[in-house]
C-alpha cells in the first residue's frame, strides 16, 4: 500500500515534467522540421530520462503520449493519427518496444540499488546494538553487588567480576589464572573442593553453602555461595559461583545460639520455664525447663489444656478462668497455682504472660512459669514459726495454738493448752472432746469465730469463753487469735493464745462493783456543783435583803453591796414593766409565796443579766411574819437564746412581707383589673337602672335588681381591696384554724386576671372535705401566689401545647393536708432541682431568688414541708404538706 | 322591621350581665356569651346586628373573634371594650374594622351612643 502511494507521489511530477518536456521537444522538432526518426529518437531520450524518476506507470503514459505525438504530427499524413508508411509504422513499433523495455530495466536497476542501500543501513545498526548490549552486560557483571567467579575443572579462576575481586581486596587480574582455593582458609579448602566436585558431577544443578573467605589483608568474611556447573562452548565444564556477604547474619546467628544456650541454662537454674502460645493458630511452644517443671516428655505437643490437666484439681477452675479470661479480654495475665504430678507430689507455680502480636498480626501470649514450691514452703514455715515465736514471747504463761479451720483440728497446741482444757498431752483430741469441754452457752460464739475466720470477715479475734473441767470446775479463758492466709488467698489456720483469766475475772467483778458505786457518787457531786449557780437569799419583814449565799459574790454572779436593798431597787426593769412589779409588791404585801419572777439586773461587771427567782414567806412560832426565803437563778443565757429566736422570726416575717409587697407590685395590673371589672359593672348597671325607671311605664322590678347587682359588684370590689390590704399589711402572724381550699379560693380571686393575660387555663382539683390546718391565712396565700406566679412565668415560652396550671388539694397517707401547684412549663433542669428552694437561687434574669426560699420558711414555720417533685411530664410541680390542726383531729 | 339583636361577649360574669341589663333597659334584644367560642356556636349568627365584646379573653380574644366572623361571612359591626386600653390594641381593633373602642369602666351613655352609630351604619343593610 505504502509502495503504491509513494509511486503515485512520484508519478505526478514525472508525468507533469515529462509531458512539458515532450511538448517542448515536439515544438522544437516541428519548428526545426525534424525528421520523423530523429524526432522518435528525441522522444525516446525524454522517456528514458524521466523513467529514472522511478514510476513505471508514468513512463508508460509518457511513451503512449510520445507515440500519439509521433503519429499525429510527424507521420504522414500530418495532423492525423493515421500512419500510411509501413516504415514509419516499424519505427513506431521499435520506438514503443525500446522505450518500454528501457524503462523497465532502468526501474529494476533502481529497485535493486535501493534494496542494497537499505540492507547496508540495517547491518550497520545491528552491529552498533550488539556492541552496546555487550557493554551493558559487562557493566552489570562487573558492578552487580554480588561476587561472581568462573572456575574451570581444576579450580583455576577463569573470570571474576570487579566487585568480587574488590570485596576480597584484589584486582581481578590478580585472581584470574590462579587457583580459587587460595582465597579460602586452609581448613576449608577440602570442603570447597568437595563442593565444586559435586557441582561438576551434576551439571546444571545449583548448590548453596556457607563458607569463610580470606581477604588479601588476611581478614575473614562469611559468604553464602551459590554454584552451578555448565558446559562451555568447547564442551568443557566450568563452574559459576555467585557469593554474597553474610558475615553480619552469621554473627547474629551465632550470638542467638549463644544466648539461647544461656537462656536454657538460666531457666534450669532459676526453675523458670518459658512458653509461648499463639491464640490464633493454637500453636504453643514450651522451653525445655517448662517440660521439666511439668514433668512431661519434651516431645509432647504443648497446649493450655495440658496445663489444666496437670493442675491440682482444686486450682483447675481458677486456672481455666484465668486462661479463658486472658483470651476473651486479650490481656496479660499472672497467676499462681499448684500442679499435681504423677507421683502425687504438689508443685507451686507462678506464671506470668504478656500479650504480643506476631509479625503477621496474630495474637500470641509469651510468658514464664516459675516453680516456687521451695519458696512457698519456706514462706509457710516461716510464717508459722514467726507466729509461734511472737505468741510465746508475749505470753509466756499462756497456751498457744494453731487451729485448722477447715479440718477442725489443732495443727499445733502447746502443753499449756492441754493443761487449760484438761487434755492428756499424749492422746489425740477429737473435735467432739473439744466441744464437750466448752461451756454450751459459749460454743456458738466460738463457732462464729471459726466461721468469720473462714469467710475472712475479720482477721483478728478476741473473745472469752468458759471451759468445763472434768472435775466440774469452770475455767475462764481469754483468747486472742488471728487468721493465717494460705497461698491461695484463703484462710487456712487460726493462730492464737488461750489465757487463763479465772482469777482476773473474779477481781474484775469486784472492781466493776466499786466503779458503779464511784460513778454514782460522782454524779451526786456533779449535781451539787451544777446547782451551785443558783443562790439562796433571805429578806427581812421590810423585804430588804438580809442574806445571800456566799458564792454569789465570790463567783461574781451578783454585784456586791446588795444587802439591805429592796428587790425593785436591785432590778433595772421597774420602769419598763411597772405592772409586773406592782403585782409582785402586792404578793409580798399579802405574804404569799411567789414563783418564777423574772427581772433584769446587772452582774458584778455591770453587764445586764436576767434573774429568775421564787420565794416563800416564813414566820416565827407565833405566826409573826419574818420575811421571805428563796432561791434565784441566772437565766440570761436562756433569755438571750429566746430573743435571738424572736429576732430571727421577726426578720423572716419582714422578709416575707417585703416579698409579698413585691409580688403585689407585680400583680398591680391584674388587681386593678379585678377592681375595674366590678366598677364597670356598677356604672353600667346604674345606667341600666336609670333606663328602667325612665321608661314610660317605669319597670321597678328591673330597676331594683339592677341596684342589687350594683351592691353585689361593690362588695366584690371591696373584697379584692380587702385581700390586697391584708397581703400588704405588716401584721402579726395569726395562727388560726383554716380550710386550705378557702385560702386557694382567696388566691384565685387575685390571680384570675394574671392567668387570662398570660393565656393560662387554671384547673383546680380541690378535695372537698379536708381537715383544718393551723396557719396564718396571709402567709399561706403568699406561698400559693408565689407558686402560681412561678408556674405562669414558666409557661410563658410554651407555644406548642395548652398552658395549663393545676392547683390540687388532697390528703396524704399520713392524713396531712397536701397542696400541689403544677405547671406544664419549661421545668427545672436536673442540676438545679436540689437548689431550687435555696435562698438566692433563681433562673430568672431579674429577681432576688428569695421567693421559693421564703415559701419554704413559711411552710416550715407551719410545721410542714415544701418540696419540688420531679415528674416525667413536662413542667414542674411544687407541693407542700401541712400538719393537721390538733383540735381538728379530736 | 324587627328589634335588632345585640350579642355581648365578656368572660366576666358581672360585666356581661350589667351590659346586657343596660341594653335591655333601652329596649334591645340581647344575647350574652361567656366566650368567643360560645358566640360562634350560636345558631342565630346571621341575625346579629352588633357584637359588643371584651378584647382580652382566654383561648380566643375579641380580635380573633372579629376575624372569625368576617371569615364566615358575617358583617355585623363590632364594638370592643377593654380593661387594658393601649394605643396598640386600639389601633389594631379599629384597623380590623371595629366601630367603637371603649375602655372600662365606661359610662352607659357612651356605649349607647356608640351602639347607635354602629346600628345606623349597619342599618343600610336592613337594621332598624
Amino acid at each position: 500500500m505504502s509502495i503504491q502511494i509513494s509511486s503515485l507521489k512520484r508519478s505526478a511530477p514525472q508525468l507533469t515534467f515529462g509531458g512539458i518536456t515532450l511538448a517542448a521537444v515536439t515544438l522544437s522538432c516541428v519548428y526545426l522540421n525534424a525528421h520523423f526518426a530523429a524526432t522518435a529518437f528525441a522522444y525516446l531520450l525524454v522517456v528514458l530520462l524521466f523513467s529514472l524518476m522511478g514510476s513505471f506507470i508514468a513512463s508508460s503514459a509518457l511513451c503512449i503520449m510520445a507515440i500519439a505525438a509521433l503519429a499525429y504530427y510527424f507521420a504522414p499524413p500530418a495532423f492525423s493519427l493515421q500512419i500510411d508508411d509501413p516504415r514509419d509504422l516499424r519505427v513506431v513499433v521499435a520506438f514503443f518496444i525500446v522505450s518500454i523495455v528501457g524503462t523497465y530495466l532502468i526501474g529494476k536497476l533502481r529497485q535493486e540499488r535501493e534494496a542494497a542501500r537499505v540492507a547496508a543501513v540495517k547491518l550497520q545498526r545491528s552491529a552498533a546494538d550488539l556492541e552496546d548490549r555487550e557493554k551493558r552486560w559487562r557493566a552489570i557483571f562487573e558492578h552487580n553487588p554480588a561476587m561472581y567467579f568462573m572456575v574451570d575443572e581444576a579450580g583455576t579462576v577463569l573470570n571474576v567480576n570487579t566487585f568480587g575481586a574488590t570485596q576480597l581486596g584484589y584486582a581481578p587480574a590478580e585472581l584470574i589464572g590462579h587457583s580459587v582455593l587460595c582465597i579460602f582458609l586452609e581448613e576449608d579448602r577440602a570442603f570447597v573442593h568437595k563442593c565444586i566436585r559435586a557441582c561438576l558431577e551434576d551439571i546444571g544443578q545449583s548448590r548453596t553453602w556457607d563458607v569463610q573467605k580470606v581477604r588479601k589483608d588476611g581478614s575473614v568474611l562469611w559468604v553464602r555461595e551459590n554454584a552451578k556447573a555448565m558446559l562451555w562452548a568447547d564442551d568443557r565444564p566450568i563452574v559459576l559461583i555467585a557469593c554474597e556477604d553474610v558475615t553480619e547474619r552469621k554473627q547474629t546467628e551465632l550470638a542467638l545460639q549463644r544466648s539461647e544456650a544461656h537462656l536454657a541454662q538460666a531457666q534450669e537454674l532459676s526453675h523458670t520455664g518459658s512458653f509461648s502460645w499463639n491464640a490464633t493458630t493454637g500453636e504453643a511452644f514450651w522451653s525445655k525447663e517448662t517440660f521439666r517443671i511439668f514433668q512431661l516428655d519434651p516431645q509432647t505437643t504443648p497446649s493450655p489444656q495440658l496445663v489444666v490437666a496437670r493442675t491440682h484439681p482444686d486450682d483447675r477452675a481458677s486456672v481455666k478462668q484465668v486462661i479463658d479470661g486472658a483470651m476473651r479480654e486479650l490481656s496479660d495475665f499472672e497467676h499462681e497455682y499448684r500442679l499435681r504430678l504423677p507421683d502425687g507430689s504438689v508443685k507451686h507455680i507462678h506464671a506470668k504472660a504478656r500479650l504480643t502480636r506476631t509479625a503477621s498480626g496474630e495474637i500470641e501470649f509469651v510468658g514464664a512459669a516459675t516453680d516456687i514450691t521451695a519458696a512457698r514452703r519456706a514462706e509457710q514455715q516461716l510464717r508459722r514459726s514467726e507466729a509461734y515465736l511472737a505468741e510465746a514471747q508475749h505470753l509466756t504463761h499462756t497456751g498457744s495454738w494453731s487451729w485448722d479451720v477447715h479440718g477442725l483440728d489443732f495443727v499445733y497446741r502447746s502443753a499449756e493448752v492441754d493443761r487449760l482444757f484438761g487434755f492428756n498431752p499424749q492422746e489425740p483430741v477429737s473435735i467432739e472432746t473439744i466441744r464437750s469441754r466448752i461451756h454450751p452457752e459459749d460454743l456458738p460464739r466460738l463457732q462464729e469465730v471459726q466461721r468469720q475466720a473462714r469467710e475472712k470477715e475479720q482477721e483478728r479475734f478476741e473473745y472469752d469463753f468458759r471451759v468445763l473441767l472434768p472435775d466440774g470446775g469452770i475455767r475462764r479463758i481469754h483468747s486472742v487469735a488471728h487468721v493465717v492466709v494460705a497461698s491461695d488467698g484463703k484462710v487456712s489456720e487460726l493462730i492464737g493464745t488461750h489465757m487463763d483469766v479465772t482469777d482476773q475475772h473474779a477481781a474484775r467483778e469486784r472492781l466493776e462493783n466499786t466503779l458503779v458505786a464511784l460513778r454514782e457518787s460522782e454524779q451526786r457531786f456533779r449535781d451539787y456543783a451544777e446547782t451551785a449557780s443558783d443562790w439562796l437569799w433571805e429578806t427581812g419583814p421590810d423585804h430588804r435583803v438580809t442574806r445571800l449565799s456566799e458564792h454569789t459574790s465570790t463567783a461574781g454572779i451578783l454585784a456586791t453591796g446588795l444587802i439591805d436593798l429592796l428587790r425593785w431597787e436591785i432590778a433595772c426593769d421597774v420602769e419598763d414593766e411597772p405592772e409586773k412589779w406592782r403585782q409582785h409588791r402586792a404578793t409580798l404585801q399579802a405574804h404569799q409565796p411567789f414563783r418564777d419572777l423574772v427581772y433584769r439586773t446587772v452582774n458584778r461587771t455591770g453587764s445586764p443579766i436576767y434573774v429568775r427567782t421564787s420565794g416563800k414567806p416564813f414566820f416565827d412560832g407565833n405566826g409573826n411574819f419574818l420575811g421571805y426565803r428563796g432561791v434565784s437563778t441566772d437565766i440570761t443565757a436562756i433569755i438571750r437564746a429566746d430573743q435571738a429566736e424572736q429576732d430571727l422570726r421577726k426578720a423572716q416575717a419582714e422578709l416575707a412581707h417585703v416579698t409579698r409587697v413585691t409580688t403585689l407590685g407585680e400583680l398591680t395590673t391584674s388587681i386593678a383589673h379585678e377592681i375595674n371589672q366590678p366598677l364597670a359593672a356598677i356604672l353600667t348597671n346604674a345606667d341600666a337602672c336609670i333606663g328602667w325607671m325612665a321608661r314610660e311605664a317605669p319597670d321597678l322590678a328591673e330597676a331594683r335588681s339592677s341596684v342589687e347587682w350594683i351592691i353585689e359588684d361593690a362588695i366584690r370590689a371591696s373584697e379584692v381591696i380587702r385581700s390586697v390590704r391584708a397581703l400588704a399589711k405588716k401584721g402579726e402572724i395569726e395562727m388560726v384554724p383554716l380550710d386550705i381550699n378557702d385560702v386557694v379560693r382567696d388566691v384565685i380571686a387575685l390571680i384570675t386576671r394574671e392567668l387570662v393575660s398570660h393565656r393560662v387555663t387554671l384547673r383546680t382539683e380541690l378535695t372537698a372535705v379536708l381537715p383544718r390546718i393551723l396557719g396564718d391565712r396571709i402567709q399561706l396565700q403568699q406561698v400559693i401566689i408565689n407558686l402560681v406566679m412561678n408556674g405562669i412565668e414558666a409557661m410563658d415560652a410554651i407555644t406548642d401545647r395548652p398552658r395549663e396550671l393545676l392547683i390540687k388539694s388532697s390528703k396524704d397517707d399520713l392524713g396531712r393536708v397536701q397542696l400541689a401547684v403544677a405547671d406544664c412549663g419549661v421545668g427545672i433542669a436536673e442540676k438545679d432541682a436540689d437548689h431550687v428552694l435555696d435562698p438566692f437561687f433563681t433562673t430568672k434574669s431579674s429577681g432576688l431568688g428569695m421567693g421559693l426560699s421564703i415559701c419554704r420558711s413559711i411552710v416550715e414555720a407551719h410545721g410542714g414541708r415544701l418540696s419540688f417533685l420531679q415528674k416525667n411530664e413536662p413542667g414542674a410541680t411544687f407541693q407542700f404538706v401541712l400538719p393537721v390542726h390538733k383540735e381538728a383531729i379530736q | 322591621m324587627s328589634t335588632p339583636l345585640i350579642s355581648v361577649v365578656d368572660d366576666d360574669a358581672s360585666v356581661r350581665a350589667a351590659t346586657g341589663n343596660l341594653l335591655k333597659s333601652r329596649g334591645y334584644v340581647v344575647q350574652i356569651f361567656a366566650s368567643a367560642e360560645a358566640l360562634l356556636r350560636s345558631p342565630q349568627l346571621n341575625e346579629i346586628s352588633c357584637v359588643i365584646t371584651d378584647v382580652q379573653m382566654s383561648t380566643m380574644n375579641g380580635l380573633e373573634l372579629l376575624a372569625q366572623m368576617r371569615t364566615r361571612g358575617y358583617e355585623a359591626p363590632f364594638i370592643f371594650i377593654t380593661a387594658f386600653p393601649s394605643e396598640r390594641v386600639r389601633t389594631s381593633a379599629l384597623d380590623a374594622g371595629a366601630i367603637g373602642f371603649l375602655a372600662k369602666p365606661f359610662g352607659g351613655q357612651e356605649l349607647l351612643k356608640c351602639l347607635d352609630s354602629a346600628l345606623k351604619a349597619y342599618g343600610a343593610r336592613g337594621g332598624i
